[in-house]
């Protein structure tokens, strides 16, 4: 009996070699095959309407690997995003069919360290949401190691949407490159900078009930969150998150010139914790948090959206959060209360006047930065693709689809259709992602999904929590490799100690007394190497 | 063969005709020892980057040497007792309560009556190793909130209610009991079988002699399963240095951190600043090291002992 | 069969500390599947345990049962565990035995080497770029052949095997049988408990593997389950604060609920396993059980 088991592992084992296969495509037919040599007539490629180049891109259709994160819910129901019409459509037109190398959802950093390991690299590879940095070293260091192309002499002869677009602003061109001039890569642009999309938010229904102005100081705060500790019956008045002042959108913190991490002054950078503000944020949260004004659970937050923060909201034990424009529509569901109205207030200051410089903000460059590989054996074409993303016709395609299919154009401005917006695979989502980008190298529209959102939410973000940003430091900055690797040692410790200590000084744990020796504690485990390391960084941003 | 000096030609001759005797057995090791060759002897070379900072494009052969550079990193670093503290008290507890828990739990399942009863609870009992790691530390969480389930209790029975994970002191018992929690199901699977194959003969000839069941417990059933227990603890000193961030990170806060980061949370958060493989190489052979060694120890004493070990 | 006062009251106890045990161990599960069916809206403001339904809904179920990778990945996994714990089971038992024989002078040396890979390991890049140099890359054997015998099992068997008495092998020997056919023919046929055991701890291995697959395969289509369940899973801040940008809408309060109907889907099977294995328990030598 045993050696007809043996016989049947055998057979299982040489019939599971045939049909594990290789690096077989799934069993699909590979779109490569379109022959669309002759394709459409040259067809203009235009930038804010004026003629830049002429599809298709090649004289021979060709196909280009490309290496990119894949979406959630793409992945419900297709294998690759070559499924997606509008990278069909694209690969028609342009002559350049795009084979996809898709990492599983949630590991691509794991997969891009193995694959720069075994240096087996595709055209293009795209960092969705990874830092630049991935790369340890960073672009310069891949640029030097051979692995990415240097992109600016490309660029400059045939990417021209990219190269009119990298002039929109001064910062622009600044932030696309690195300390030492390099282009490394095509960017996610987005013309309209996208304001605040977070801050504080208080319920104006007891506002109103209460006969309170909009707070806009830390001493309003404190009367407003007392009255509604005494007069609302509030058990935790303001909710606020785990690593408050360290994550977060940085209200409140902000109101003392300081966050709890690295920051500038006009062209100087400092450190949070070891400045004179910090003492004072955490001096007032520390009563706040004695009289009862703050969340006594804050370190068990579980998220804007947690169960138990809305429970909190939604049963009035609270009455203001620091939280995100889009959630408000959450609250205003889960709630009991019929009149519950949300507001955003602007970030407070600490004495009228003040201007507060410091916020969760967003820039132009909005990251994801996608390569064109040394090993390539088609750079020109590449740029040229890539480049085409940033065109009018590219940039209808990456933030809306294909006409007729998944938008349609409405008094001149794009409407998604149901496709997008009452798929009935996906019930109630706006699903942008199987039918064009939500990421990647092109001007993105943020805005366009934002439909559902109702107007106090929108107004939060567009009208109040904007403001002065010039207190954060810029979002591209870079390191090198010896500096990286330094400051990450000294900021292991740093970082720990200060996130420990923090929670404790509100909750009256650690007593303000001992401030100072915190503040000595952080200099003697290095942090003055580590703000000249910074200081470094910027001095060379601000050079570029 | 210890102290023994046997010239080469000697053991030439001893070996090859301990060959030529057990050819067959080591024809049927050998594809195993193949298999142990390419996947975990040939990338040991992997092991280097330790002493190295890794440069991918260089890969690991040519990435430049920097000696004990990143040992010192760790070993320097502010919290590096710390670290090593709470990683050895962890486990100790998950020793000393979640090593023989298994076990007892076995023992007890095994004298239950009704075989539909003892099938359930078993079944039961290792459903929570397969609930995923968060869910666990989601309930756990709930449940340690000022106004969750067990503060309820702690207000009913006249104490202050409180946040119990924002409790140092309370932090391990938390973890190393959840940890049992989930696996002492799982985990008594193997000694349920060591005891159900039991030759139910002994436990006849017991009977006769007149032994109850606790004596039946202690003279035939223990001793029976004894080599499953020392073998198993044995391989379990070899694991002293691991305790799995994931639950810790779920779990810990700023209070806690006194009590609850260890090396594994430690070098995790350093990795989200910066993937630096050649630190966490150096901390993870450190760890090996010390692991094996504790292994090494727990074989020989075991082996002074009785005679199950190792080798 | 007479049982003492003091031995029934143990029973009684016994039985309810299990009870009481039971209860603490479903605890979770009663979680997962209560929630996968509860209405989503009363889900969201009910923090903490949901251990009955709130309201009904079998919708997290259709909308979990809507995404191809599910059925993909089971047919995958299903492959996986049955050729890979058959595999697993033989080579390891061939291992085990030949560890197990008395008068082989290198078995010390081979048990130390092969202990010696449990602790000591060049990391995952090494092993990445073996595997791709052996060929399997994007290959469903990257499931299988790594991984191919736990060095932890083998000593359990081996222990087991060590248990055996002596004399079936002597009499076998004297027959004139080969080392080949007293494994097989004398040896595994009175393990039945322990290959059970072995096979079951195989078999959750690679029911629950997604590791090898993630850096290996490049298909979707032979992802195998729990990676599929990964992605859903696991949280990724990065990711997910942005995808909250794009969704404004109120109805996407579903996906926690898709969450756990596919967590159920995916860790229903192996759940109920156990029952069937566990018949295998009483029959023939466990460990060291029959003194020679």
């Amino acid at each position: 009996m045993r050696k007809a088991s043996i016989l049947l592992v055998a057979l299982l084992t040489v019939g599971l070699m045939g049909w594990a296969g290789g690096s077989t495509e799934s069993g699909k037919k590979a779109p490569a095959q379109t022959t669309t040599a002759t394709a459409a007539k040259a067809e203009p490629i235009t930038y804010e309407g004026k003629v830049t180049g002429y599809l298709p891109l090649v004289d021979k259709p060709i196909t280009l690997t490309y290496w990119c994160p894949f979406k959630e819910d793409t992945a419900k129901i297709m294998s690759s995003f070559a499924e997606i019409e509008m990278f069909k459509v694209m690969a028609q037109k342009t002559g350049i069919t795009l084979k996809f190398i898709h990492p599983p959802l949630k590991q691509e950093a794991e997969n891009f360290k193995l694959m720069v390991a075994s240096r087996d690299y595709p055209d293009v590879v795209e960092l969705t949401y990874q830092k630049a940095d991935l790369y340890p070293g960073g672009p310069d260091q891949a640029i030097k190691d051979g692995v990415f192309l240097r992109l600016n002499e490309l660029v400059d002869q045939y990417a021209p949407n990219y190269k009119a677009i990298m002039k929109f602003s001064p910062t622009m061109e600044r932030s696309l490159k690195t300390d030492t001039g390099n282009l490394f890569a095509f960017q996610m642009i987005e013309k309209v900078v996208q304001p605040a999309y977070g801050g504080p938010a208080v319920r104006q229904d007891w506002l109103n009930d209460l006969g309170i102005a909009t707070p806009t100081t830390m001493d309003d705060w404190y009367a407003m969150l007392k009255a509604f500790k005494e007069k609302k019956g509030a058990t935790a008045p303001l909710l606020i998150e785990k690593n408050a002042g360290a994550d977060g959108y940085y209200a409140f913190i902000s109101a003392y010139g300081v966050i709890a991490d690295f920051f500038r002054d006009e062209t100087v950078a400092k450190y949070g914790p070891v400045e004179e503000g910090f003492r004072q944020y955490l001096a007032t949260m520390n009563k706040w948090y004695a009289e009862g004004l703050i969340d006594h659970d804050f370190l068990s937050w579980d998220g804007q959206t947690g169960a138990n923060t809305l429970k909190k909201f939604s049963t009035g034990q609270a009455g203001a959060i620091e939280t995100g424009f889009y959630s408000f529509g959450r609250y205003e569901l889960t709630t009991t209360d019929p009149k519950f109205k949300l507001v955003g207030v602007p970030y407070p200051v600490a004495k009228k006047g003040d201007v507060v410089k410091m916020r969760q903000y967003n820039e132009q460059v909005r990251g994801d930065p996608t390569f064109v590989t040394k090993a390539s054996k088609y750079p020109v074409e590449a740029v040229k693709l890539l480049d085409y993303n940033y065109s009018d016709q590219g940039t209808m395609y990456c933030n809306y689809g294909v006409e007729g299919q998944s938008y349609t154009m409405v008094d001149g401005k794009p409407q998604y259709t149901d496709f997008v917006k009452n798929n009935p695979k996906f019930p109630g989502s706006v699903v942008t992602t199987i039918a064009c980008r939500h990421e990647g190298p092109f001007i993105r529209d943020y805005a366009r999904t934002f439909f559902s959102y109702k107007q106090n939410a929108l107004d939060a973000m567009n009208l109040i929590w904007n403001g002065d940003q010039s207190g954060m430091m810029p979002k591209t900055l870079a390191l090198t490799a010896e500096e990286g690797t330094r400051l990450n040692t000294i900021m292991s410790d740093i970082k720990t100690y200060v996130w420990e200590m923090m929670p404790k000084f509100i909750m009256g744990v650690e007593p303000m007394g001992k401030y100072d020796a915190f503040v000595a504690q952080i200099r003697k485990m290095g942090i003055d190497e580590a703000i000249r390391i910074k200081q470094a960084s910027l001095t060379r941003y601000y050079k570029r | 063969m210890s102290g023994k000096t046997i010239d080469a030609r000697k053991l030439g001759g001893i070996l090859s005709r301990d060959f030529t005797i057990n050819r067959s057995l080591y024809a049927m090791a050998l594809p195993v020892l193949v298999y142990f060759i390419i996947f975990s002897y040939v990338p040991m070379y992997g092991v280097t980057i330790a002493f190295k900072r890794y440069n991918p494009s260089l890969g690991i052969l040519g990435s430049p040497w920097t000696g004990f550079e990143n040992f010192k990193n760790f070993f320097s670093s502010y919290y590096f007792w710390r670290l090593i503290r709470n990683t050895l008290v962890i486990n100790l507890q998950n020793l000393a309560f979640g090593f023989p828990a298994p076990i007892v739990l076995a023992l007890l399942i095994n004298e239950l009556r009704g075989q539909a009863f003892k099938r359930t609870v078993q079944t039961i009992s290792y459903i929570p190793h397969f609930v995923s790691t968060v869910v666990i530390a989601g309930i756990i969480i709930d449940f340690a909130r000022t106004d969750g389930l067990i503060n309820t209790w702690i207000v009913a029975l006249g104490g202050t209610a409180g946040n119990l994970l924002t409790r140092p002191e309370l932090f391990r018992t938390i973890f190393v009991g959840s940890g049992i929690w989930q696996e002492v199901g799982f985990g008594s699977i193997i000694y349920l079988a060591a005891i159900m194959g039991i030759n139910p003969e002994l436990y006849e000839s017991s009977r006769i002699d007149g032994a109850g069941r606790w004596g039946q417990l202690l003279h035939i059933t223990l001793p029976s399963i004894a080599p499953t227990i020392i073998i198993l603890l044995i391989l379990r000193m070899g694991s002293m240095m691991n305790v799995g961030f994931e639950k810790i990170i779920l779990l810990y806060n700023a209070m806690t951190y006194e009590t609850a980061d260890v090396i594994s949370s430690f070098v995790y958060r350093k990795g989200l600043l910066e993937a630096d493989y050649s630190y966490s190489t150096a901390v993870g052979l450190f760890n090996s090291l010390i692991n094996f060694t504790l292994l090494l120890l727990a074989n020989r004493l075991s082996r002074g002992i009785n005679e199950t070990s190792l080798w | 069969m007479k049982r003492s006062l003091g031995e029934r009251a143990f029973d009684a106890f016994n039985v309810l500390f299990l009870c009481g045990l039971s209860f603490l161990f479903i605890v979770p599960f009663a979680h997962i599947l209560f929630s996968s069916v509860s209405d989503p809206m009363r889900l969201m403001k009910t923090p903490g345990l949901i251990l009955w339904p709130h309201g009904f809904t079998l919708k997290g179920y259709l909308f979990a049962l809507s995404n191809r990778n599910i059925y993909t990945g089971y047919m995958n996994t299903l492959v996986y565990v049955t050729a890979g714990t058959a595999l697993n089971l033989l080579f390891t038992s061939m291992m085990a035995y030949v560890l197990s024989r008395k008068g082989v002078l290198l078995n010390n040396a081979m048990m130390f080497l092969l202990v010696f890979t449990m602790f000591f390991s060049g990391g995952l890049v090494p092993f990445y770029l073996v595997v791709r140099g052996i060929g399997l890359y994007d290959s469903r054997l990257a499931m299988i052949i790594p991984g191919l015998v736990s060095v932890m099992n083998m000593i359990i068997m081996r222990t087991s095997f060590q248990g055996i008495p002596e004399s079936l092998a002597e009499s076998a020997k004297m027959d004139g049988a080969g080392n080949w056919t007293i494994l097989f023919r004398i040896i595994l046929p009175v393990s039945k408990a322990l290959l059970s055991v072995i096979g079951l701890f195989y078999a959750v291995g690679h029911w629950n593997a997604w590791f090898n697959g993630s850096i290996f395969l490049r298909d979707r289509n032979k992802f195998p389950l729990q990676l599929i369940l990964r992605e859903i899973l696991v949280i990724d801040d990065v990711t997910a604060k942005s995808d909250i940008l794009l969704d404004g809408s109120e109805m996407d309060f579903y996906r926690p609920l898709v969450k756990f109907a596919t967590t159920m889907i995916a860790t229903l099977p192996i759940l109920f396993i156990y029952p069937f294995i566990q018949k295998n328990f009483t029959q023939g030598v466990m460990i060291g059980s029959i003194k020679g």
